[in-house]
């Protein structure tokens, strides 16, 4: 599996692997689901210092983790994004929906 | 002016989308792209080749055409598949429209296949079959004493 997570202050933070499409963008939704099903969590932090590619579904997957927190009150933040990455977000009009941080600690300090 | 082409055919599998973006970013190589427009290219093949798996073959089996040609210094990438077909392409380019939100889909496929690559064209016969050309202009002089 190329997706880990850990869960800080109610915060889910997934560290993408390298490379998000399709493929891994499906094994992403199911360790999501069942860790947000067991409500433990309220935000969602993606950190991306891993992920050298990125397409369109993982545009898709990042809508769909929004869609999920905002329903519980959450926040979705992205953390340590290549510029590529940044690129797509900004593309697609995604920057609107989520925030951007360089680091996890900025991140925490913003949501708490 | 030096032609290259290359033309494989694999199976419509999940796996395959990073397969053929090796491929074609293996193909290329000698060019010596730079990484924003190898990271274009990529990104553009992915979409293609997603598409095929997800809408072409609804994620059954099926096969899918990859050509790629490189004249001059411009590259040319025609995939296609034997699926469903699209009924209607203007609507089908739209920025986020998709026929399937439940997996996901952003909508964003042939939006970034437009933004990344200089030229798209689709076609499509719903019930045979679409194929996507694009086209990139590489900004690298193709040193001829160094192929």
């Amino acid at each position: 599996m190329n997706v880990e997570y850990k869960v800080v202050k109610r915060c889910l933070v997934l560290t993408i692997g390298p490379e998000l499409d399709h493929h891994e963008a499906k094994k992403i939704k199911s360790v999501t689901e069942h860790l947000l099903r067991r409500g433990v969590t309220k935000h969602i932090i993606l950190d991306f210092r891993n992920t050298k590619f990125m397409d369109s579904s993982g545009i898709g997957m990042i809508i769909s983790r929004y869609k999920e927190v905002s329903l519980r009150g959450g926040k979705i933040s992205i953390i340590n994004a290549t510029q590529s990455v940044k690129n797509l977000i900004l593309i697609s009009g995604l920057h609107k929906l989520v925030y951007e941080y360089e680091c996890l600690d900025d991140a925490l300090m913003e949501l708490y | 002016m030096k032609k290259n082409e290359m033309d494989i055919c694999f199976d419509s599998r999940s796996e395959n989308e990073s397969f053929a973006r090796m491929v074609v970013a293996g193909f290329i190589t000698y060019l010596d792209p730079t990484l924003e427009e190898m990271g274009d290219i990529k990104t553009a093949v992915s979409e293609a080749v997603t598409n095929c798996v997800i809408h072409g073959y609804n994620n059954g089996p099926g096969k899918i055409h990859m050509k790629c040609r490189i004249e001059d210094k411009t590259l040319q990438i025609e995939i296609s598949d034997e699926g469903v077909g699209i009924e209607n392409i203007r609507q089908a380019m739209e920025p986020l429209y998709t026929t399937k939100p439940d997996l996901e889909r952003s909508g964003m496929g042939f939006a970034f296949m437009e933004a990344f690559m200089d030229g798209l064209h689709v076609e499509s016969v719903p019930g045979k079959g679409t194929k996507v050309v694009m086209e990139k202009l590489l900004g690298v002089c193709i040193n001829e004493e160094a192929i």
